[in-house]
């Protein structure tokens, strides 16, 4: 069995172009010299490696990994990653029976930019952006591995589209300022989101200032973070100041208590180009309440300000949360508007390109590996190629159609 | 032949231009000669033709200089009465055109020398632009031989004989044929006892493997063999003439007559052989390509397939992104999986963006098709032709009605 598919790899290696086969080659070479530093890895090289690595450390990930599939531990997932993967994503990764991602070329290169980074300066800023199914969200779900190894706090938005659509949402007027509006149960859900994440790491954070909620509640200089949180859960009507402290707390002792901060916000557009479709949050008066008006957003746009330091802030921007009238590119500027592209400014944009022809054999062979190609065609060399045809090599796209073959 | 009445020598100036022009008149111009050489035998003396038979005259009888009288039956006198007639006319008619030639090459300011059949053509389509959708009702101007239909030569001599034994039949062109095929078949059976008799019952075997086949041919159309007869078939006589070649064909000795076979049979060209492959041509990179253009409902694609490439498509400045749907991008990789050149060759198209992407793709399909035919083999090419990618599809939107709701579609009938 095994020398079959190797014999299919050569046949595939044979029909690549000579880089991708050098590629490919050198691959197998470094896979047996890491297999070295790893544990109880069979020396002989198989066909698994074309297409998956034993470096399960994103720290460790370089350019010769790029392409390679590399498994995220059940615990990550249920913690790190809960709620962070796409749907159709994890329950991919769930038929697999294994959590895997692909090493690309975009998250390697920022997570190499935030190795070397002088944190001293203001807060640096990358942005991902790119086609729709590029890979914007897993580059993401790579940095957010990356900094999570080194023990970086998370302040993650899955997705925060979800904050300017309506749904018969509960949307109530600001405890803390007049012309803003609560989100209480997204705010309150963002809190759970943010406890699981950072489950041991916030057990030293103490609140440098007082807060006063109401009349005789209020939390003392000194509170834990811990506590602020569990305040907010059980006080849906305050969870949104809660976030607020929270995130001001955090960046306030960044630098002084010398923890990282990695935000990460994916689809970040939705921050600034309103929704203007029939589920649009809407106040009691059923007026349409605009995204700089939302508590949780002003609070969330604070961090992506240069005003703090010891962090690093990763966005995606997507096409899907802006208006149909607004999805005519997919570049940053053109997403974020004048007014983002103004906050945001400056940042680093990274494109996330569709696959390339050795990234999208490995994907294949990956799919072929799990079973998840059946047809007999499919898993012929003409038949990969016919799939990445169709595919246009975008991620998605080839998950969409491999899935019925 | 100058001392020939002028209508007679312009008649035969006639049947030797038709000679030039088509098989079909060799019969009408053997007969006219026929007809010259009748009138000469019937004299003793090359002077006889001087005084040719002249319709004008009255009596039907001309004096001979040996003194004896020819005969000029009345069947030949009106004849020639409507051959004269029909010449006039068709001179009259070709003076008409020289002269509206000139004409129209003076309103298109050409020079009228120098103006010919396919000017004129394109002045009349300039001058009447016509929509009709039936070609031959569109305004034309055409030598008048091209459009007044042909006469058929006298059959019968000045004695109003007729020349062919079969004359009287009707059709004698077509019995003569049907005549000429049974004895050729009597010819085949006497071969073919005689050779029974020589080889001792054992048929000849190296000539049988000989390469006659009725394969790469097939038997004549109706109308074509009413043209080679210039005589009127009827279906049923035609079907006649079918069984007869049949049984003649399906005689094992018939490759002996081959060649009389042959005259009534067409050959059948490959479709894929007949196409038009484009050229491969060389951009300035020194890449070779080709170029190829197809059409589906209104949309009009022009498509550069370039050899070597990577699989690289690049639709209207896009990739193929252009199409979101699925199943438009499969239609664009079917001629290429079917040639086996998927990642292999880069592709290039500008599509008119109107109408759907159904016709953007199958407009760009076609045209990759086709352009792909440059590159690849003649049996793939055939591949090609045969699973329809070569094939312009026909289909368009049919237009709406007035009095109803769509192209078929009827308005809600209420009773009252």
């Amino acid at each position: 069995m095994r020398e079959r598919l190797v014999r299919v790899a050569g046949g595939m290696m044979k029909s690549l172009s000579r880089t991708a086969y050098l590629c490919v080659a050198n691959d197998v070479k470094q896979g047996s010299s890491r297999c070295l530093s790893s544990v109880a890895e069979p020396k002989q090289s198989n066909l698994r490696q074309v297409f998956r690595t034993s470096e399960d450390d994103p720290r460790a990930h370089t350019l010769d990994h790029v392409g390679l599939f590399y498994k995220i531990p059940e615990t990550e997932v249920n913690s790190m990653f809960k709620g962070c993967i796409h749907p159709w994503h994890l329950r991919l990764m769930n038929t697999f029976n294994e959590h895997c991602l692909m090493v690309r070329k975009p998250s390697v290169e920022v997570n190499g930019y935030l190795k070397n980074m002088n944190f001293n300066h203001p807060v640096p800023k990358f942005v991902y952006y790119g086609r729709r199914g590029a890979g914007k969200v897993c580059s993401l779900l790579h940095t957010m591995h990356f900094c999570a190894r080194n023990d970086w706090i998370m302040v993650h938005v899955p997705w925060a589209g979800q904050w300017v659509r309506g749904w018969n949402k509960e949307v109530a007027e600001s405890t803390h300022k007049p012309g803003r509006f609560d989100l209480p149960m997204d705010a309150a859900e963002w809190l759970s989101h943010f406890r699981i994440q950072n489950q041991n790491k916030l057990k030293d954070l103490k609140t440098t200032s007082e807060y006063i909620w109401t009349k005789r509640e209020k939390a003392d200089v000194g509170t834990p973070l811990d506590e602020i949180i569990n305040f907010g859960l059980n006080r849906f009507k305050f969870s949104s100041d809660c976030v607020g402290v929270l995130l001001k707390e955090l960046r306030l002792q960044a630098a002084e208590k010398g923890f990282k901060v990695l935000v990460a916000i994916n689809s970040v557009n939705s921050f600034f180009v309103p929704w203007s479709k029939e589920n649009t949050l809407k106040n009691s008066e059923k007026k349409q309440v605009l995204p700089h008006e939302v508590s949780l957003v002003h609070n969330f746009k604070k961090m992506l300000s240069p005003t703090w330091n010891n962090g690093a802030v990763v966005c995606t921007v997507n096409e899907g949360s802006n208006d149909q009238s607004l999805r005519e590119d997919y570049t940053p500027q053109y997403l974020l508007g004048q007014e983002g592209f103004e906050w945001f400014d400056p940042f680093v944009p990274i494109l996330v390109p569709e696959y390339s022809s050795t990234e999208a054999l490995s994907c294949l062979s990956y799919y072929i590996d799990r079973n998840w190609i059946q047809n007999e065609h499919g898993r012929t060399e003409e038949g990969m190629k016919e799939i990445m045809f169709v595919s246009n090599r975008n991620p998605f796209n080839l998950y969409k159609v491999c899935s019925s073959l | 032949m100058a001392s020939l009445s002028p209508w007679t020598r312009y008649s035969l100036c006639r049947s030797l231009r038709y000679c030039r022009s088509s098989a079909s008149s060799v019969l009408f111009s053997r007969d006219l000669l026929r007809n010259q050489n009748g009138i000469a035998g019937s004299g003793s003396s090359r002077d006889n033709c001087t005084e040719a038979p002249s319709p004008s005259s009255s009596d039907g009888k001309q004096k001979a200089s040996s003194g004896k009288a020819v005969t000029i039956s009345r069947a030949m006198r009106a004849y020639m009465e409507r051959a004269k007639a029909h010449d006039d006319m068709m001179k009259a008619e070709v003076a008409d055109y020289e002269i509206g030639k000139r004409h129209l090459a003076n309103i298109m300011g050409e020079d009228p020398d120098s103006f010919t059949q396919d000017d004129v053509n394109r002045a009349i389509e300039y001058l009447l632009p016509s929509g009709l959708f039936e070609k031959r009702a569109r305004p034309m101007m055409k030598d008048p031989y091209e459009i007044f239909p042909k006469k058929k030569a006298a059959q019968f001599g000045l004695d109003g004989r007729p020349y062919h034994w079969l004359y009287f039949t009707t059709s004698p062109n077509y019995y003569a044929l049907l005549y000429d095929i049974a004895w050729k078949m009597e010819d085949l059976k006497a071969e073919e006892d005689r050779l029974a008799e020589e080889k001792d019952g054992k048929p000849d075997r190296e000539k049988e493997s000989s390469d006659f086949t009725l394969a790469r041919s097939e038997w004549i159309t109706h109308q074509r063999l009413k043209d080679l007869l210039v005589e009127n078939v009827p279906e049923k006589e035609y079907r006649h003439f079918l069984v007869l070649m049949e049984r003649l064909a399906a005689h094992p000795l018939a490759y002996k007559m081959e060649e009389f076979i042959a005259t009534y049979r067409e050959p059948i060209a490959m479709q894929s052989q007949t196409l038009e492959v484009p050229q491969i041509e060389v951009d300035s990179d020194g890449r070779s390509f080709a170029t190829a253009s197809g059409k589906r409902k209104k949309c009009a694609a022009t498509v550069r397939v370039f050899k070597p490439g990577s699989g690289k498509v690049v639709i209207n400045g896009e990739d193929l992104q252009y199409f979101s749907n699925f199943v438009y991008r499969e239609s664009l990789l079917f001629p290429l999986s079917l040639t086996g050149l998927v990642g292999e060759v880069d592709i290039e198209a500008e599509v008119q963006a109107q109408g759907g992407p159904t016709a953007q793709a199958g407009a760009i399909r076609l045209a990759v098709s086709r352009a792909v035919t440059a590159f690849v083999d003649e049996s793939i090419r055939e591949d090609l032709r045969l699973a329809g990618m070569l094939t312009e599809d026909p289909r368009t939107k049919e237009r709406k009605k007035p009095g109803q709701e769509k192209a078929r579609k009827k308005f809600t009938w209420k009773k009252r």
